[in-house]
């Protein structure tokens, strides 16, 4: 899922990236998102999953 | 901030089109000289006495049919004597050359300056040329993260819409469906089938939410206008007066990473157009809204001022106030959904014609003051024009 992800932290930023672990039915906007890492080709990439 | 404003020494003289349409298998020079001469004709002028010319983009190589003919190039061919001369390469400048060829001849720099537009996508991507928009990414970042057209930009936008908003797909629907009724009444357009409601919503999903008939078509020909000083009004057949323009690019000229989902440099835009002129959206009796995704058309309408925040999905819905015969006859070329994607400039085409009584079939009856917006995402022109002195 493309998502826009805004951070908490600084609501300046924000990051076009991917929701995994969600099919795109279960993304909703608004939903809160942690930060996981994820393999792509030789480096690991900021991704997110939606918030336990 | 001056007072002054000097687009509005400027009108357009002369419009001209060459063959359009799809897979034309034309060369692209040869289109561009059509549609050259005969806005140079239409202005009551010959070749010689243009002495200004610009393009945007002026890059090199083909990507994909999205680049026509550069400056130097097109200048040898027509052994033009320049005295202004611009071509743009700036990835966000849209309709923007037809803002500074108005100031270079309110500038006294050149008396005639022709701008043109070139695409051959359609018959391009047939030859199997990679598709390619300066805007879109290539960013290997973003490619990462499966990001690589700007559908899923505009999808971005129209999800914040129906999320915030409560837009609904059979609202945005009719952003389609308006284009391809005026699109029947426009022998110049690719598709002029009838489009129902129930086409709209069966087609192939592009980007949630948006589907196949909210995407234009890749299409080839030429537009090209002559922009002169408005000395020369009297000696044009049918001159079009420059009343405003606008243009913003807030923070960013990526479609990545916008910081703010509720608006577009379209905001920024309108709100320099209505400042630069005692006209308002109450006066726009004819308009040309940019739809290469149909979202930009909605948002383009709340950031002109036409309805309020959010109010747009309404506002199209049935299609009432945006046809011939409303509010706000909207698109009435069938815009790039229907007519074809010519990236802005069909939409000056259409404007002028309307301006000039020289619409047809779907003319809107006294038609005066017309407005021209051109892109979506961050990239943002607008233009207001009349057909009174």
């Amino acid at each position: 899922v493309v998502a826009r992800v805004r951070l908490a932290e600084d609501p300046d930023v924000v990051l076009d990236t991917n929701i995994v672990g969600s099919e795109p039915g279960g993304v909703r906007i608004g939903q809160p998102v942690e930060a996981a890492f994820e393999p792509r080709g030789d480096i690991h990439v900021p991704v997110f999953r939606i918030a336990r | 901030v001056t007072t002054a404003r000097p687009e509005r020494q400027a009108i357009i003289s002369g419009v001209g089109r060459s063959a359009v349409g799809r897979r034309l298998g034309r060369a692209s020079l040869e289109l561009t000289l059509d549609a050259c001469l005969a806005a140079i004709d239409d202005a009551g002028l010959q070749p010689s006495d243009i002495d200004g010319l610009t393009t945007w983009p002026d890059i090199r190589g083909e990507l994909g049919g999205f680049v026509g003919p550069s400056v130097a190039y097109l200048q040898q061919i027509l052994r033009l004597d320049l005295s202004w001369h611009l071509g743009a390469v700036d990835g966000g400048n849209v309709l923007g050359v037809l803002g500074e060829a108005a100031l270079a001849v309110s500038a006294g720099l050149a008396r005639h300056v022709l701008v043109y537009r070139t695409l051959t996508e359609a018959t391009a991507h047939a030859a199997g040329q990679p598709r390619a928009v300066p805007a879109n990414s290539g960013d290997p970042w973003l490619v990462t993260y499966g990001i690589g057209s700007v559908v899923q930009f505009a999808a971005m936008w129209a999800q914040h819409h129906f999320h915030r908003y409560g837009t609904t797909r059979e609202q945005l629907a009719w952003v389609a469906l308006n284009d391809r009724r005026h699109a029947a009444l426009n022998p110049d357009a690719i598709f002029r089938d009838p489009l129902t409601i129930e086409d709209y919503l069966a087609a192939r999903m592009i980007s949630d939410p948006l589907g196949l008939f909210d995407c234009d078509i890749p299409s080839d020909g030429a537009h090209a206008f002559v922009v002169s000083h408005r000395d020369h009004h009297r000696d044009a057949d049918a001159p079009v007066f420059l009343e405003a323009m606008g243009v913003a690019r807030p923070r960013t000229s990526s479609w990545a990473f916008w910081p703010d989902l509720d608006e577009m440099a379209a905001h920024g835009c309108a709100r320099q157009l209505w400042s630069r002129t005692t006209l308002g959206p109450q006066d726009v009796d004819v308009a040309g809204l940019y739809d290469g995704f149909s979202i930009f058309t909605l948002l383009w309408l709340e950031a002109l001022g036409f309805c309020g925040r959010g109010e747009s999905g309404p506002f199209v819905e049935g299609g009432d106030r945006i046809g011939l015969g409303g509010e706000l006859p909207l698109n009435t070329s069938g815009g790039q959904l229907s007519e074809g994607r010519y990236v802005g400039f069909g939409f000056v085409h259409e404007i002028c014609q309307q301006l000039r009584n020289r619409a047809g079939d779907r003319q809107v009856t006294g038609a005066e003051v017309g407005l021209v917006a051109g892109g979506g995402g961050p990239l943002a022109q607008a233009f207001l024009f009349t057909n009174r002195t």
